[in-house]
């Protein structure tokens, strides 16, 4: 079963994603911030990141970087509530496959779960020497 | 949905055994409630991730166990009585309804936990479902909701009505990603056959319908922030509470260099009002004019304050020579959510309405006969004899 690591400082927001992407067939782990996902047992267990730009102390976009820093490169999603233009840019930026906005309508997030799993699946069909995949 | 994996391409009840258990499993793992499922003697047979987290003990510790073991007091030693009654007369204590009862984790720490039972039964046997909410962790999301209101009066102190409603739409969006997450899971359950996935699927209903109380209650919150009796009506001198609200909203670069002209009839100058909640209203309709602009090359803004028609008011007009409101909009200006901005909210001026109102005064929009806009609202005049 692919594992999903979803981080946000809603409890609501939490309990409700893990309840949406785990009964569409994942293993979803939830944490409430940086510090919380950083002190995971099997950070590179996970298949997909699923992170909000705004958690109390460093965001959602630091915390990205700290998980890159350790080698783990697996693709991440931002999910913000704040209505900002430049949520895809801050995305992009920040080395994120996708962005999805709060409130997110219908399986938005699981759809963009499935693609950036797929493309990762892709890039290590290509380079078959183990690599995890990493998101573009 | 092309990339749907292929289990879940068929009906839930249409699954193989194997692939039923697997599905209960997932289940299991993500349902955000600890679940706890027992037979009739209280011995457990499942345990959710959610419920070793809250609980501290490993679903392989608990399996075979009596579901006593993680209550406190009086219930620790009561429980296998209350099952007993149950069963033999069918009097429900707890099933379906909800209660606060206190349990113990692993580390014999007590706590408090909302606990809500559903009973299946399969030939003459039940099982029963336990759903256990963390009250500590409800009682930290009040605190969360107070701090989120001072900072609401934080943020008002400071700076625009629209700066506050940005802070709304991001608590609001919360709230309503829950609720719409929980009824997208809730239409995936509703196929399963399953007594215990009823449950989840009735736990996430009800979950999607407290959150959207709770995003009701943001909005009150807000308006009653804005609108409640407290307003702190006292005689002002409007030229000084105007010329601070216009440095205000000079704080920001692309803005600095539109300019905004004063005049302020003598015999209009004393008003009765709440000198920040006016300042926020000045401060909105101003930046919505200065937004309104942006990159016109002769945009300036003008406020005036003259005696009102009716006597006992002040006029406080804020125009601008910009390209000025198109009727349909005109209609719906007020109305909270009418926005011809991409990113804003359209609450705006429906708070500032709120606050003209609460001052007993009205707002009205106009255009101004060069073109441009004009937002004109009423404050009592200041006649000297005010008492708080």
């Amino acid at each position: 079963m692919r594992r999903i690591a979803v981080v946000d400082d809603s409890a609501a927001v939490r309990q409700s994603l893990a309840l949406l992407i785990g009964g569409r067939g994942f293993a979803v782990d939830v944490f409430l911030g940086s510090e919380d996902l950083l002190a995971a047992p099997d950070l590179p267990g996970y298949d997909c990141f699923v992170i909000d730009l705004k958690l109390d102390g460093p965001n959602g976009s630091d915390l990205l970087a700290v998980l890159r820093q350790k080698g783990l490169e697996q693709p991440a999603i931002l999910i913000s509530g704040w209505n900002v233009d430049s949520l895809e840019r801050v995305a992009v930026q920040s080395g994120f496959s996708a962005q999805v906005r709060k409130p997110m309508m219908d399986s938005s997030i699981v759809d963009e779960i499935l693609k950036v799993l797929s493309a990762a699946d892709r890039l290590v069909e290509q380079a078959p020497e183990g690599k995890t995949g990493a998101g573009k | 949905m092309s990339d749907t994996p292929k289990a879940f391409q068929v009906p839930l009840n249409q699954l193989d055994a194997t692939a039923h258990q697997l599905h209960f499993e997932s289940i299991l793992n993500s349902v955000p409630d600890a679940m706890i499922v027992t037979d009739e003697s209280g011995t457990m047979l499942a345990f959710s991730r959610a419920a070793e987290q809250l609980f501290g003990y490993s679903a392989a510790e608990m399996i075979g166990q009596p579901v006593n073991l993680l209550m406190a007091g009086r219930d620790r030693t009561n429980h296998g009585n209350y099952i007993g009654n149950y069963l033999r007369t069918g009097n429900r204590q707890i099933i379906g309804k909800g209660r606060v009862v206190i349990a113990a984790r692993a580390d014999g720490t007590v706590f408090p936990i909302d606990l809500k039972i559903g009973e299946a039964r399969i030939g003459d046997h039940f099982l029963f479902t336990a759903f256990i909410r963390d009250l500590s962790e409800q009682q930290s999301a009040e605190l969360r909701m107070q701090e989120m209101q001072s900072e609401l009066v934080h943020f008002s102190r400071l700076s625009a009505v629209g700066t506050m409603a940005s802070a709304l739409a991001h608590e609001l969006n919360q709230p309503l990603t829950a609720v719409a997450n929980y009824l997208e899971a809730s239409r995936d359950l509703l196929d399963s056959p399953d007594p215990e996935i009823k449950e989840v699927l009735r736990g996430a209903l009800a979950e999607a319908a407290t959150q959207a109380v709770r995003a009701g209650e943001i909005v009150r919150k807000l308006r009653s922030y804005v609108s409640r009796g407290e307003v702190d009506v006292r005689p002002v001198s409007l030229s000084p509470l105007l010329a601070d609200a216009i440095a205000l909203t000079k704080t920001s670069r692309d803005r600095a260099d539109i300019p905004v002209s004063i005049v302020v009839a003598d015999e209009a100058n004393r008003a009765l009002a709440d000198p920040i909640q006016v300042q926020q209203v000045v401060i909105n309709l101003i930046r919505n004019a200065m937004d309104a602009m942006v990159g016109q090359a002769d945009a300036r803004i003008e406020l005036r304050v003259s005696p009102a028609e009716d006597t006992d008011y002040v006029q406080i007009a804020v125009c601008d020579n910009g390209p000025g409101l198109s009727p349909e909009i005109k209609e719906s200006i007020f109305k909270p959510f009418a926005t011809t901005k991409s990113q804003g909210m359209g609450l705006g001026l429906s708070i500032c309405q709120t606050i003209v109102e609460a001052h007993g005064g009205t707002i009205r929009a106009v255009s101004s006969p060069e073109g441009g806009t004009c937002f004109r609202f009423t404050l009592r005049r200041d006649t000297g004899n005010f008492t708080p």
